[in-house]
Formats: C-alpha cells, structure tokens, sequence
C-alpha cells in the first residue's frame, strides 16, 4: 500500500482554484521534490495535506496510509504521521518550545494508545535531536520561536521534526532562509529520518537543497498541474533551463 | 443594628440605611460617627452615578437598584464556613490569615501567630478599641468620600476590615492572606474598610481573596486605605472569586512617599457586576508604582477597571498592564487615567490594556485618559483587542495538538505576560486550573517560556 496516494486534488481558496488535479503516489521510503514557479501551487499543495481549512478541497482523494485523509483534521493527520515543516513558522509568545514540543509529543502518544513520557527521558530524546541540529539550547527553553531569526525557525522545524519522527515528513521551502551551512545540517537531520517505511516531500523552488537530500523522484508544478515528472536528474535540467522550459505543456 | 423597612430597592433603601448609621453607634469614638455622618450625607447629596455620568458610561447599575438587600447576616457555624473556604486559601500558603464573613472577622478561622515582634495585624474595629487615635490619624482621608458615592455609602456604612501597621523597616516574610467571604440569605449588603500602613523600609505582601458560596445575590463595597512612606515595599494581590449573583464595588488608594514600590495584581475570576478603582498618589521622587490586571470572564459578566495614576512629583515610574479574556456575552470596561502634574518632570508613564475576545457577543471599552502638565515626560499607552490568531491554532494542530487544548493552550499564553509577574506560586497553580476548566485546554504547568 502506498504511504500517500493523490488523486485528481483540485483545490481553492477565495473561490480561486489553486490546484487543477494533482496525482501524485508516495511509497515508504521515497523522497519527492516538488519543484515549480512562484504561484504554481506548491505550498498549496503541502497545506492542504496538512489539513489548512482555508484551502477548500473542490475534487479528488487523498489516501494516507489507505485511509481517507480529508476527512481527518490537522491535529488527527499530526497524531497519524505527518508533519508539515512551515515555509513561515508561527511565533508564540508565552508558549515555551520545550513546553509545546512535550504537549505534541504526548498527544501523539496518546493517539497511538502509549503511555505519555516522563519528563526526564524526554529531556534526553530533546537533548539528542536538538545536538544533532546543533541547536542553541537557550532556544529551547525560549518561547516558541519568538524572537528567532529566520534560520533558526527552520532549524527549529527540522528539529521538532526529528523529535516527532513522522512518517511523512513535508518540507515547505525549507531551504529559504538558509546559509549554506544551516543548509547541510537541516539536510542531514532531514536524511536522518529517512527509513523504509517513511517518506518525505520537499517543496522548493531551488535546485540547491537537492544537493544534499537528493530524490527519488521530481516533478514539477505549474498552474495547478504536475507538468513533468522525473529522476534527480530533472531537477539539474532545470536549474540549467529554468521554469520557461516546462510551463508549456509537455511535448509542445 | 436597625433593621430597615422591607420592601425598599437601590437608592431609597441605601437613603435609610446611611441615614441610620448616621446616628452613630454606642462603643464607637465620637469621631467615627462624625465620618458615617459625613458619609452619609455625602450619598445623601450625590446618590448612586448614573451612565449619564462620565465615567459611568459603560457600566449599568441597575442590578444594584432593581433588587432589594438586607444587612448581612450573621455568619453560619465555624465548621460550616471552615468548610466552604476551604477552596480559597491558596493550597497549602504558609501566610497570615484573617477571614472575615459577610463584612466581620471571625476570629475562630484567624491566624496570625508568628508576626515580627511590632507588627499590628488586626481588625479594624479591634484597632477602633485598642489604638483609636492611631486610626484616627489615617482614616478616610484619602478616600474622597465627598465627591464618590461609593466611598461615602462605605464610610457610612463599613462594619469592619483589616487594620495594617508594619513599623520602620520591619519585613513580613510570608503573605498576609485575607479572605473576604460571603455567605447567607436573604440578598444582603456588606462593606469592608482596610487601613493599611507600611513605615519607611517596610516590606510586605498581602493577598485578598473575595469569594461566596451559594448563588444568591450580595453587594459589597470595599475601601482600602494603603499608606507606604518612604522605601516602603508593598505587593498586593487581589483574587475575585465571588458568585455571579454579585456585585462588588471596590476603591483602593493608595499614598506612596517617596522611593517606595507599590505593585498590586487585580485577578477578576468570579462576580457579576464589578467594579475596581485603584488610585495611587506617587508623592515623592524615585517612586515605582505597577498595577496589573487580568480578567477572565464569561456568562453575562460585568467587569469595570478604573484606575487613575497622580504622578505628583518628579522621577517616578508607573506601569499598568491590563489584559482581560472574555468569552459569552462578557464586557469589561478599562478606563486609565494618568495625571502628571506640572513638577512632574522625567516621569515615566506605561499603560496597556489587552483584550482576548472568544465570542462575537463579548466586549470591551478601552479608554485611555492622559492630562499631561509637565513638559519632560515620557508617557506609552496602548490597546488591542483581538481574536485567537488561526495562523498560531493552525500551527499547533500540526504538530498534533487539537484544536480545544490548543485554544487553552494559546489563552494560558496570552494571560501568562501577567500570571509570571505573580511571585504566589499557588496563585499561578489557581489560574491554570481555572483556564483549563473554562477552556478545556492541556494540563498548563510549567508553560512559561
């Protein structure tokens, strides 16, 4: 069975149709970059999965581990194993990191029938993640992203990503933002994660984050639409040709 | 005491009523009967506000005048009234208690063993009897019982309270807790006067916890009186937890000589028609003066926060930060005053009053209200009031959270600017239960960032 099936997604916002029938399959241990131009409705696509009710859902189905995504609620889709890495994470002030990190960490251990973890041990899963990221632990004890500068944000999603260990992990330009250093150690965290029965869809709009979490598969949004799909390879032919060169229609 | 005509409401009955105490009590000094006179004949001449009336514009009155009260009766048994405060002493706070039930103290449910050696911590009618001319000295004058009908029906009308001395640099290390309970039928009336008195260098900290039992309907007026002379250091708390049958009209004024500090935290649970007055004179230099507010409100709750800051003298600093949660159809009123008079100069100004609204029925007035005489001044005010941010919700549920706990969660975050300024930790433990019970929210503890 397939980790995520996509079947003809036609989505809207306003009124506006946004996604124009996506089919896309995700299998365990796959990773998938969706590339595209600005507006081609890449992040539309990763906030629909994630379950953002803004974004009406028009036509189609979504199947996540052979069950009826659309009919869960974000939370529900969280506690089952997605997780969405924001292209803007939300600042909270007087919500601590730590703090909301434990009450995500427990609501998904709950869902799964599992006893809730102890503080102790939790500390130590934290402390293991948050060395792996090379993340500075005052954040951790700061609120939640308030006052982060833009790298820190991602690194910090990555981060609460590997402490929640999801097994579909959606990266929405995770790159921007990003120094090349920051760059190499989100990507190795994200790498970390990778496991046979997981897989991962990286948004971008860069060829570059590609360099260090390199796919099984490409395809490229325009308007609404996969227009071309593809290997690694894909991904340097556009770099090279830029977006002009698949916002035709194949074979045109 | 006299019993009053039945059958009277609002004002009439209230006519009666000071008109009686105006003729004095027995074992009262000379002088005290003086000030019910005066208090009596000041309501007499002002009678209770009106909204026509500026600042009584938003707040309505007529529960007050629609139903009739009777003075409140006497107190249930001691293990009865043991029982039902059993909720409001904070846990376990190792603290100096006085309780008092429906305006007296009751001695029995007292303790305030262990007071450093000069400390006089007492009921007002006590300190009346023991050191009259001390109380003398400081009472009713510096609540303007003359131009505010409230402080007149109290003076007039006042049981009894807490009288406060703490000598020259005398520290009370734990909290002096005072439970102000109500209790009985039929709707009665009852009103507490407090004189509190810090010397120079003093320090303490005093809680006052409002509360009642049954639901039915009580009025109570409190007047406080506090005095901090120079380097005085006083941290007030006061905790309204009282039934939604109630209406509670409360002034504090507050005298601050110099280099004194002065904190106090309004925390507004409980009660159905309220109103808060907090008036602090800074009369010397290098004063710092804080009030904080925070509100939490549903139902047909009416909450008024009135304060006003009397910057007198140079170099001072005053900080009010309000921040209210108001869900069903609540409404809160705030209305900030600050005066900075013309020797003022270098003062230092903050006022901010923030509102959560959860339903589109709630509401609140903000009113910031600036007279600004002196010319090197620094004054910052500000209001907002909003919704719950969706973008904020939405990025907790993906991370698993549902949507309920993750409305507690974001209440809990915008009450928590004030709850982590309160240095009483069961206090905190208090507001987290009472978020998590009105908002279904997770378990809060440890929270803060």
């Amino acid at each position: 069975m397939a980790l995520l099936e996509i079947r003809n997604l036609h989505a809207s916002v306003d009124g506006k149709q946004i996604l124009k029938g996506i089919n896309l399959t995700v299998n365990g241990g796959e990773v998938h970059a969706i590339m595209g131009p600005n507006g081609s409705g890449k992040s539309t696509l990763a906030n629909v999965l994630a379950g953002r009710e803004v974004f009406n859902v028009t036509q189609g189905e979504v199947f996540y581990d052979g069950r009826n995504l659309l009919e869960m609620d974000a939370a529900e889709r969280a506690c089952a194993g997605i997780f969405l890495a924001f292209q803007y994470p939300v600042e909270i002030p007087g919500v601590g990191n730590l703090y909301f990190l434990r009450t995500a960490y427990n609501a998904i251990r709950r869902y799964r029938g599992e006893e809730e973890i102890d503080a102790a041990d939790f500390l130590k899963l934290v402390r293991e993640k948050a060395a792996l990221l090379e993340m500075d632990e005052r954040l951790l004890n700061r609120s939640l992203n308030e006052g982060f500068s833009g790298g820190e944000k991602k690194r910090n999603e990555i981060f609460q990503m590997a402490v929640l260990a999801p097994r579909l992990a959606i990266l929405d330009e995770t790159d921007s933002g990003l120094d090349i250093d920051a760059l190499r150690i989100v990507a190795d965290g994200v790498n970390s994660q990778r496991g046979p029965d997981r897989g991962v869809i990286v948004v971008t709009h860069y060829q570059r984050l590609l360099n260090h979490i390199v796919p099984d598969f490409v395809h490229v949004l325009a308007d609404g639409r996969v227009v071309r799909s593809g290997g690694k390879e894909l991904a340097l032919e556009l770099e090279d040709k830029g977006y002009a060169w698949v916002e035709q229609p194949a074979g045109v | 005491m006299a019993t009053n005509p039945p059958g009277l409401t609002g004002q009439d009955y209230f006519l009666q009523a000071t008109a009686l105490a105006a003729q004095g009590r027995g074992q009262e000094p000379a002088w005290l009967g003086e000030l019910r006179r005066a208090g009596a004949d000041a309501f007499a001449r002002l009678g209770f506000p009106t909204r026509r009336m500026e600042g009584w514009r938003f707040t309505s009155l007529d529960p007050l005048l629609d139903q009739a009260f009777a003075p409140a009766p006497a107190a249930d048994g001691e293990r009865a009234i043991a029982d039902k405060i059993q909720p409001y002493l904070l846990g376990d706070l190792p603290a100096h208690r006085l309780v008092f039930v429906n305006g007296r103290l009751l001695p029995a449910l007292s303790d305030i063993a262990g007071l450093p050696a000069g400390v006089v911590l007492t009921s007002l009618r006590e300190a009346l009897r023991e050191r009259p001319e001390e109380v003398r000295s400081r009472l009713g004058r510096l609540a303007p019982h003359a131009e505010h009908a409230f402080i007149a029906l109290n003076l007039a009308l006042h049981e009894d309270g807490v009288y406060l001395h703490v000598p020259r640099g005398r520290q009370i290390d734990a909290p002096i807790h005072l439970i102000f309970f109500s209790s009985g039928e039929p709707a009665f009336h009852a009103h507490i006067r407090n004189l509190l008195v810090l010397d120079a260098g003093a320090r303490a900290t005093l809680i006052e916890s409002y509360a009642g039992a049954e639901d039915h309907a009580c009025f109570n007026t409190s007047v406080a009186e506090t005095w901090l002379e120079p380097d005085a250091w006083f941290d007030h708390y006061k905790l309204q937890e009282e039934t939604r049958e109630t209406i509670h009209v409360a002034t504090h004024h507050v005298h601050q000589a110099r280099a004194s500090t002065f904190a106090t935290h309004t925390i507004s649970i409980g009660g159905g028609l309220i109103r808060n007055e907090i008036n602090p004179v800074l009369d010397g230099e290098g004063i710092e003066s804080t009030l904080n507010g925070l509100y939490i409100l549903d139902g047909a709750q009416h909450l008024d926060n009135h304060t006003r800051f009397d910057h007198a003298r140079p170099n001072c600093r005053s900080t009010q930060l309000y921040k209210g949660i108001l869900d069903d159809r609540a409404s809160a009123v705030f209305t900030g005053r600050i005066l900075v008079r013309e020797d003022a100069q270098k003062t230092d100004a903050f006022q901010q009053n923030r509102g959560l609204l959860l339903s589109p029925q709630a509401s609140l007035n903000t009113q910031p209200q600036l007279e600004i005489f002196a010319d090197d001044v620094r004054c910052t005010h500000g209001a907002t009031i909003g919704q719950l941010d969706p973008e904020a919700l939405f990025y907790l549920t993906t991370r698993g959270i549902d949507l309920q706990a993750a409305r507690g969660l974001l209440t809990y975050a915008f009450a928590n600017e004030i709850i982590e300024q309160i240095r009483i930790e069961p206090i905190h433990h208090r507001l987290e239960r009472e978020i998590i019970r009105r908002f279904r929210g997770e378990e809060q503890g440890g929270v803060a960032a």
